[in-house]
């Protein structure tokens, strides 16, 4: 999830009926807290502890005590030994799980979607929200399709622009429903001036989005929605995974972009994640970054000559030209940016986004390679 | 990241390099001396905002000279190792000799007991060259060595390339290039355009957390 750190441990905990939602304190904190002690556990020797008005919830022999810190926000189940991190103080990015359900089925998923009714993520939601950090800069909101819980959404948008008015909310959606004026209109209310609403776009032209969102109308819908959004004034986010799919048509897609979306805030190009999907589609969606970075130039021209926010995501500096490097950002999450062995004495590692060496060589670019201060002797051209 | 700790550890230490007029030296040329602007009056090349005193700096470098008081020539001890020393008054002109060729970033000693185990005892002199009067030096003030201040320029370079700034090539010398660099960077962020590494422009060009 976040700093390295696991987003679970497992733990002797006592006292919990069902299932609690609950903030850990320092003995600092716990004194000033302006929460309510029912919400509250409070840091002691050798685990955590409730009030014992509050029912005398503990946690006790924390396995990795490093997991659970001040500020955080966990899950506790009866009979459950598992203490799970919901939101971390200090994290670069916090998330909430809207959904696992999703209507669209893309090729390259990082989170397999799963029909289940968890509708119950909405009273989870609604308690964690309360119990996040005022001061919290940013935070997700991600599924699964977060639509799909339609006024529940906005609930959850509710309680965010309530209790966090000052948090950039970031929902990745995949904006078919927004195509539902009446929907649309409540969600993006709710979501206020705060809220980016992530769309992905993967081609200027049905087939190919259809194909890769494993949907079809999807890309009708998803432009429906892209309108909607517009015509209400929200702020989006254009988001295309890089892949062997979507890579032929990026320039029309710039294009596309500019001619045809103009409302669009930031578009967000991102090498593929190889995980949960897309490993098993790895024969369809493989392409080396190396064969694509002429076209990926192009399209980054395009939009950024023309004023439109570019940003690339997911792939080593090693790989993008270094005219590309001013528009690449380090992976938003920290668990992607991890890096291997041959990376270690690179010069420009401490802003490289890395990349998912554990996935193996089928997805290493045959470009990784280790930068040294020798490449930068003389004056960038 | 050892850097970073020694960089923490030296923002935390007290003054590792003490003005030592005893100490052997030779003088050197001064390259910063054909830079432009070099008759200007003296002032901090580089600067570091303590985060643990506030409002306070730290040098990273030395000062440049008028060049009225450039006979007023310092030195650098040659081959102290980490000890670095500086001689001369406030009005000093410290020399600084880039790299022949340039070092790659070595790895440090794993582990640092004490900052003091590095370096030459401290001692911290009654007139150690202060910083501008408009610019607080706080009386831990410290230096870095030469090798250190070179391994922190070019982290600064590379950071400004990777983001499009071009700080002139990567050499570890505070040219006139990179300190435009410097402040287009900061003008681009919104940051006070103060074309030095301050702990702000730092942060946010990822050199130091």
């Amino acid at each position: 999830m976040t700093l390295g750190l696991a987003n679970s441990t497992h733990a002797k905990v006592d006292g919990v009926d069902d299932i609690r939602i609950l903030k850990l304190l320092s003995v600092e904190e716990a004194a000033i807290t302006y929460l309510h002690p029912y919400w509250t556990l409070t840091q002691c020797e050798g685990g955590w502890v409730g009030t014992q008005s509050e029912g005398g919830i503990a946690i006790s022999d924390v396995r990795d005590p490093a997991v659970l810190a001040p500020g955080n926000v966990i899950r506790l189940r009866s009979g459950a030994s598992v203490v799970t991190v919901l939101w971390r103080r200090g994290a670069r990015t916090n998330t909430l799980f809207a959904t696992e359900r999703c209507n669209s089925l893309c090729l390259m998923c990082s989170q397999p979607p799963r029909v289940v009714d968890d509708d119950w993520r909405v009273a989870e939601m609604l308690d964690i929200i309360p119990l996040v950090d005022k001061a919290e800069a940013h935070l997700g909101i991600t599924g699964g399709e977060p639509t799909l819980l339609g006024d529940g959404l906005t609930k959850v948008l509710d309680a965010c622009r309530r209790e966090l008015p000052e948090t950039k909310l970031h929902v990745l959606t995949n904006g078919r429903n927004f195509r539902m004026p009446n929907d649309a209109a409540n969600w993006i209310a709710a979501g206020g001036q705060m809220t980016t609403w992530a769309v992905p776009l993967y081609a200027d032209v049905p087939d190919i989005h259809d194909e890769v969102v494993v949907a079809p109308g999807a890309f009708d819908e998803t432009l429906d929605g892209l309108y909607e959004l517009a015509r209400n004034g929200a702020r989006v986010e254009l988001r295309v995974v890089l892949h062997a799919l979507t890579v032929p048509r990026l320039r029309q897609l710039s294009a596309f972009i500019y001619r045809r979306l103009p409302f669009v805030d930031h578009v967000a190009l991102m090498g593929l994640e190889p995980m949960g999907f897309a490993k098993g589609n790895r024969d369809r969606l493989w392409i080396d970054p190396a064969d694509y970075v002429d076209v990926l130039s192009d399209a980054v021209a395009f939009l950024a000559n023309r004023s439109v926010n570019v940003s690339l995501y997911n792939l080593p500096l090693c790989v993008l030209p270094r005219h590309l490097w001013p528009f690449a950002r380090q992976s938003i999450s920290e668990w992607k940016n991890n890096f291997p062995q041959t990376c270690g004495p690179c010069v420009v590692k401490a802003h490289c986004a890395g990349f998912f060496a554990s996935a193996g060589p089928a997805w290493r670019s045959r470009n990784i390679q280790t930068i040294s201060l020798g490449d930068f002797t003389h004056a960038m051209a | 990241m050892q850097w970073r700790e020694k960089l923490a550890l030296l923002l935390g230490a007290a003054s590792p390099f003490a003005l030592d007029p005893a100490s052997p030296a030779h003088a050197q040329p001064d390259p910063w001396r054909d830079q432009p602007k070099a008759s200007e009056a003296h002032k901090d090349l580089l600067v570091f905002v303590d985060p643990a005193q506030r409002g306070r700096l730290i040098m990273l470098a030395g000062h440049r000279s008028h060049s009225s008081h450039s006979s007023h020539s310092s030195h650098v001890s040659g081959s102290s190792g980490h000890s670095s020393h500086y001689s001369g008054s406030s009005y000093s002109t410290p020399v600084y000799t880039p790299p022949v060729s340039v070092p790659k970033p070595k790895p440090a000693p794993k582990t640092y007991t004490t900052p003091q185990s590095l370096y030459s005892t401290p001692t911290v002199p009654d007139d150690e060259p202060a910083a501008t009067s408009a610019e607080p030096t706080t009386t831990e003030a410290k230096r870095f060595t030469k090798d250190e201040l070179i391994d922190i320029v070019q982290k600064v370079q590379i950071a400004l390339i990777v983001r499009g700034f071009d700080p002139g090539p990567v050499d570890g010398v505070y040219s006139a290039k990179m300190k435009s660099a410097l402040g287009d960077f900061q003008a681009a962020n919104s940051l006070p355009i103060t074309h030095l590494m301050d702990l702000k422009t730092l942060k946010l060009l990822n050199v130091v957390q």
